[in-house]
C-alpha cells in the first residue's frame, strides 16, 4: 500500500473538472446509477467541447433513459453497460479525462446523476498527471481499466476497447511521485488492503450498511481500534436495532450528521500514532463491497468497487449534528430497502454485424422476450409516433 | 503548463442545488393554454377589472403626452390606480352601494391604511409597497398591447386603437385627482362616476365594448376570436341564471351537435370545443399527479413502491372493463357531457382520473378532423389523448393495476424531463432545479404536494369584464344576461355573420 504524504487540497466535482479541462482525447465515466438525460443535458457538451471521444459505462440495471430526450447515446458518445457476476452491483465512480500530454482522474462516490454530481455530499479524490510528473496512482488506474476490460464482468461490446485505449493513454503519463493507493475488488477483498491493527481510532460513514453488519464486524477485527465512531444520517439505510446492539457490544460511539443534504460519500478512516488515513470511493459498509474478491467465487455476490487509500492531514468525519427527533430517525426501522430487484436479461446495447443490428443481452433471452409487441398502431389502426411507457 | 497539485482530496464535494417547487410539473397545460390564448387574446385570469383597460390607456397616454420620465410615468399610473381604489372603497360604503356587482378595485383592501383624519394620502399609497408592491399596470400591459390600446415595451405608449376622447370624457377626472398629494373622503365620494362599477354607462365603457368586442379588426384573427368568444359566453348565459359562467360555457360549447361550416366562427367554435374537452384530460393528469405527490410527501419510496400504491388504488379490474364501463359519449347527433358528470363525481381520484383519461382517448373517435387536430395539440409525445389511446390498446387485455404501474413510470419520467428542461446552471455551477420531486438513490420524495387547480379557460374573467360593461347582470351572485347583453349578442351575431 502506498499513500500520499503531500498536502491535500479540496477536490472539485466531476462537472467542474470537465469544465476546467483544456484538451482530451478520451473522457471515460464509470458509474453505478446513470441518468443519461442529465448527462446529455449538462455533461456531454463539456466533454464533446474537448473534442474527446466520450464513454459512459454504468450498471446495466441502473440506467435511466428517457427516449424522448436521450438522443446522443451510441451516436455522440458510447453508452456502455456492465453486468457483474451474480447480479452484484457495478459500483465504481470514476472519471478519466485524458489526452496525449495530461490527464485528470477522479475517484469518488458520486454517480452520473443530478444528485451525484450536484445535490449530494460526495467524497472525491482527484489525481493529475502529465508526461513529466504524476503520482503512481495513475499507473494503478490504468491497471484497473485493463483488468476491467478482461475480467469477469460482462460489458457492452465496445467497452473493452475503450477501456484499453484509455489505459494506454494514461500509461503515457509520468507516474513516479507518491499518491493515493487505488484499490478495487478486482484486485482482492477491500478489507485485506487495509492495514492490520491495532489502530487508535476508527471513523466510518456510509449511506448503506449490510443487514448483518458483517462489514462493520470485519473492519473492527482487521483494524482493532481503541475507539470507534459510526456516523449516521436520518436517511442512512441500516437496520437500526442491529446497529444499536452492535455499538453496545463493541463499545463504539454513534454520531449523527446533519440531514440538510444527503451525504452519499463513503468513509473508512483510521489513525495510528498521529498518522491518519482514509479509504474513500465507492464501497459502502457492506459485505458485498468490502469482504470479497470479485470473480473468486462465482456463487458469491461481490460488487465491483473502486476506492483510494490516502494519508489525510485531518479527519474527514462529517460535521456532527444534534440528535434528530424520533420522527426523522427512520433508520431505526428495518428492513433495508431492496432496490436491485431486476434480474435481467439486461440490454448491453446494439451491435452491428454483417449489415444487421443486434441487441446484445447479458444472458440468453426466452422466445417470448425475443418477440416484439405491436407498439406502432393504436386501437383504431392509426400510427402512433409517441413513446411507449 | 506544469501541474501545481498532483492530488486533490479526498474531500467532501457538493455544489448543492437551488430547488424550488416549480410550476406545471408535467407540462400538460400548454395543450389547453395555447388554444385559449388563440381564442381569447387580451383577457388573462388576472385582468378582472374592465375599467382598468381604459384607465391605463388614458394614464399612460397622458404621461407620454407630458413627456414624463419613466419613473414619473409609473408613479403617475399608480396614483391613478390609487384614486380609483379610493373611489371604489367610498362608493361601496354608501347606502346604495355599487351600481353593479363587479370585482373589487385592485388594492382596495389596502387603501384604509393610508386614510388618516378623513384624507387619503395618495402620494404614500402610490409609492412602491404602498397599496401594492408595484401597481397593477404591469399585469394589464400585455393584454392591453394585444388589443392595441398600448404599444412599446416599458413604459408603454399610446396604442393604435386608443381613442382618447371617450376616455377623457369618462375617466378624465382621474387624471386631475391623481396629481393631488391627498384627497379628502368627500372628494372621493363625489367622484363615484369613476368607480369600476360605473363603466357600463360611461363613455369609456361604451368605447371598451366597441374596441374589445364589437368592432373587431377583420384582418386580425385574435380580434375576431375575442368577438366570437364573447358571443359564445353571452349565448351560454342566455335563458336563465347561472352560478358559474365557466361551467355554463363548458356545457354550452364543449358538447352538443357537430359544428359545421368553414367560417372563422365555426373554426373558433370547434377550437373551443377542443379546448374544453382537452381540459378534462389535462385536469385528470393534474389530479393524478397531485395524488402521487401526496403519497410521496408522506413517505419516501421507490418508483416501484409508488407504482404498487397506485395499482392498489385502482383495484382489480381489467383495462377492457374500464373502457367498456364508460357511459355513452354520444347520442344520435350530439356529444354528451359525460366528462362534466365525471368531473363532479365523488369517486376517488386515481380511478376517476383514469376514467377521465380513457374518456379523453375515446373522444378521438367522436371528433371531426379539425376539432380532433386542435384537441390533440402540438405536442403529441406522451400523456396526450392519442398516447392514452395507445396505452389502452396495449393494455387492453391486461390488469388495470399494470396500466397504473406504467403510468407512474411515465409520469415520473415526464416530471424529471420537465424539471431538467427548466434546469439551469448559475455562474458557480450550482444548478437551479424547479421541481418538488426529490430522488435520493432511487428513493423518491416530494417537498409538499402539487397543486391541481384546473387550467382556466378564462371564462370567469371574461364574464367579469363583459359584466362590468353591462352585458351581464349579477342577481344574488348569479350570472344572467342583461338587456344590454341581449342587444350586444345580437350585434355580435350580425357582425360575425357578415364577416363570414
Amino acid at each position: 500500500m502506498s499513500a500520499t504524504d503531500g498536502t491535500i487540497t479540496t477536490a472539485r466535482s466531476p462537472f467542474a473538472l470537465l469544465r476546467d479541462a483544456d484538451e482530451a482525447e478520451e473522457v471515460l465515466l464509470l458509474t453505478y446509477t446513470a441518468s443519461l438525460e442529465f448527462f446529455e443535458r449538462f455533461a456531454l457538451g463539456e466533454a464533446r467541447g474537448l473534442q474527446a471521444a466520450t464513454t459512459v459505462i454504468s450498471d446495466a440495471a441502473m440506467v435511466t433513459v428517457d427516449p424522448l430526450t436521450v438522443r446522443g447515446a451510441g451516436v455522440r458518445y458510447i453508452e456502455a453497460r456492465a453486468v457483474c457476476p451474480g447480479h452484484a452491483a457495478f459500483h465504481p465512480k470514476l472519471l478519466v479525462i485524458v489526452g496525449r500530454s495530461a490527464c485528470s482522474i477522479a475517484v469518488g462516490s458520486g454517480n452520473v446523476t443530478l444528485a451525484g454530481w450536484h445535490g449530494n455530499d460526495e467524497l472525491w479524490t482527484v489525481i493529475r498527471a502529465d508526461v513529466d510528473r504524476g503520482p503512481r496512482t495513475a499507473r494503478e488506474a490504468s491497471a484497473f481499466l485493463r483488468a476491467l476490460a478482461s475480467g469477469p464482468i460482462q460489458l457492452s461490446a465496445e467497452a473493452p476497447e475503450v477501456l484499453t485505449r484509455v489505459a494506454t493513454l494514461v500509461d503515457g503519463m509520468a507516474a513516479d511521485d507518491p499518491g493515493p493507493a487505488l484499490v478495487s475488488t478486482l484486485d482482492g477483498p477491500m478489507i485485506q488492503q487495509l492495514p492490520r491493527g491495532p489502530v487508535d481510532e476508527l471513523v466510518v460513514y456510509a449511506p448503506f450498511f449490510d443487514s448483518r453488519l458483517a462489514a462493520l464486524d470485519a473492519l473492527q477485527e482487521r483494524l482493532a481500534p481503541s475507539r470507534t465512531t459510526v456516523f449516521v444520517q436520518p436517511q442512512t439505510s441500516v437496520d437500526g436495532n442491529a446497529l444499536a446492539a452492535w455499538l453496545a457490544r463493541r463499545q463504539a460511539e454513534l454520531k449523527w450528521c446533519s440531514d440538510e443534504r444527503y451525504r452519499h460519500g463513503k468513509l473508512i478512516e483510521w489513525s495510528r500514532e498521529g498518522v491518519r488515513e482514509a479509504l474513500t470511493g465507492s464501497p459502502n459498509l457492506s459485505g458485498a463491497a468490502l469482504l470479497h474478491r470479485l470473480g473468486a467465487d462465482p456463487g458469491r455476490r461481490v460488487n465491483c468497487e473502486l476506492a483510494t487509500i490516502t494519508r489525510i492531514p485531518e479527519s474527514l468525519a462529517p460535521p456532527e449534528a444534534a440528535l434528530p427527533p424520533m420522527a426523522s430517525r427512520a433508520w431505526c426501522s428495518p428492513p433495508i430497502r431492496q432496490k436491485r430487484r431486476a434480474r435481467g436479461p439486461f440490454s448491453l446495447g446494439p451491435l452491428w454485424w454483417m449489415g444487421s443490428r443486434f441487441i446484445c443481452a447479458s444472458r440468453p433471452t426466452s422466445q417470448a422476450q425475443h418477440e416484439s409487441r405491436p407498439t406502432t398502431r393504436t386501437a383504431t389502426g392509426r400510427p402512433f409516433r409517441g413513446s411507449r411507457s | 503548463m506544469a501541474i501545481d497539485q498532483l492530488v486533490e482530496g479526498p474531500s467532501w464535494v457538493s455544489s448543492g442545488l437551488d430547488e424550488s417547487s416549480g410550476l406545471y410539473p408535467l407540462r400538460v397545460e400548454p395543450a389547453v393554454g395555447r388554444l385559449v390564448e388563440r381564442l381569447l387574446p387580451g383577457v388573462i385570469t388576472t385582468t378582472t377589472g374592465a375599467r382598468y383597460f381604459g384607465l391605463h390607456t388614458l394614464a399612460w397616454s397622458d404621461a407620454q403626452a407630458r413627456n414624463l420620465q419613466d419613473d414619473e410615468s409609473e408613479e403617475f399610473v399608480r396614483r391613478c390606480e390609487v384614486v380609483v381604489a379610493g373611489v371604489s372603497l367610498l362608493h361601496g360604503q354608501t347606502p346604495a352601494g355599487h351600481d353593479r356587482r363587479v370585482p373589487a378595485a385592485h388594492g382596495e383592501d389596502r387603501i384604509p391604511r393610508f386614510i388618516h383624519g378623513g384624507t387619503l394620502d395618495v402620494t404614500t399609497a402610490a409609492s412602491p409597497g404602498g397599496y401594492s408592491k408595484g401597481g397593477f399596470a404591469g399585469t394589464y400591459a400585455a393584454p392591453e398591447r394585444t388589443i392595441g390600446l398600448l404599444r412599446g415595451s416599458w413604459p408603454p405608449r399610446r396604442g393604435p386603437r386608443a381613442d382618447l376622447a371617450p376616455l377623457r370624457e369618462g375617466l378624465g377626472d382621474v387624471l386631475d385627482l391623481a396629481r393631488r398629494p391627498a384627497l379628502t373622503l368627500d372628494e372621493l365620494a363625489q367622484a363615484s362616476h369613476l368607480c369600476p362599477c360605473a363603466a357600463s354607462g360611461a363613455p369609456d365603457g361604451a368605447w371598451l365594448r366597441r374596441v374589445m368586442f364589437e368592432q373587431a379588426d377583420p384582418d386580425v384573427e385574435g380580434d375576431r376570436n375575442r368577438q366570437i368568444t364573447a358571443l359564445m359566453l353571452l349565448e351560454a348565459l342566455d335563458g336563465g341564471r347561472h352560478s358559474d359562467p365557466e361551467h355554463a360555457f363548458r356545457l354550452s360549447h364543449g358538447f352538443g351537435a357537430p359544428i359545421d361550416g368553414a367560417s372563422a366562427e365555426a373554426t373558433a367554435r370547434r377550437a373551443w370545443r377542443a379546448a374544453i374537452l382537452r381540459n378534462y384530460s389535462v385536469s385528470a393528469w393534474r389530479h393524478l399527479w397531485r395524488w402521487l405527490s401526496e403519497q410521496l410527501s408522506g413517505d419516501a419510496m421507490t418508483a416501484r413502491e409508488l407504482a404498487d400504491r397506485f395499482a392498489d388504488a385502482v383495484g382489480g379490474g381489467r383495462v377492457r372493463e374500464l373502457v367498456a364501463d364508460l357511459p355513452p359519449r354520444v347520442d344520435a347527433s350530439r356529444l354528451l357531457p359525460i366528462e362534466e358528470a365525471l368531473r363532479t363525481s365523488d369517486e376517488d381520484t386515481p380511478l376517476c382520473s383514469l376514467r377521465q383519461l380513457a374518456l379523453g382517448a375515446q373522444r378521438l373517435q367522436d371528433l371531426d378532423a379539425e376539432t380532433r387536430d386542435a384537441f390533440l395539440g402540438r405536442d403529441r409525445d406522451d400523456l396526450g389523448p392519442e398516447w392514452v389511446e395507445h396505452q389502452l390498446f396495449e393494455h387492453a387485455d391486461g390488469a388495470l393495476a399494470d396500466l397504473a404501474r406504467d403510468l407512474v413510470d411515465t409520469t415520473l419520467r415526464r416530471a424529471r424531463r420537465v424539471a431538467l428542461s427548466k434546469m439551469r446552471l448559475s455562474s458557480d455551477l450550482r444548478p437551479y432545479v424547479p421541481t418538488r420531486l426529490r430522488d435520493r438513490d432511487g428513493l423518491l420524495s416530494m417537498v409538499g404536494t402539487e397543486a391541481d387547480a384546473e387550467v382556466s379557460l378564462r371564462g370567469w374573467t371574461l364574464a367579469q369584464v363583459v359584466g362590468a360593461l353591462g352585458a351581464i347582470d349579477r342577481p344574488d351572485d348569479a350570472y344572467k344576461l342583461s338587456a344590454l347583453g341581449t342587444d350586444m349578442a345580437g350585434r355580435l351575431r350580425t357582425t360575425i355573420a357578415a364577416a363570414g
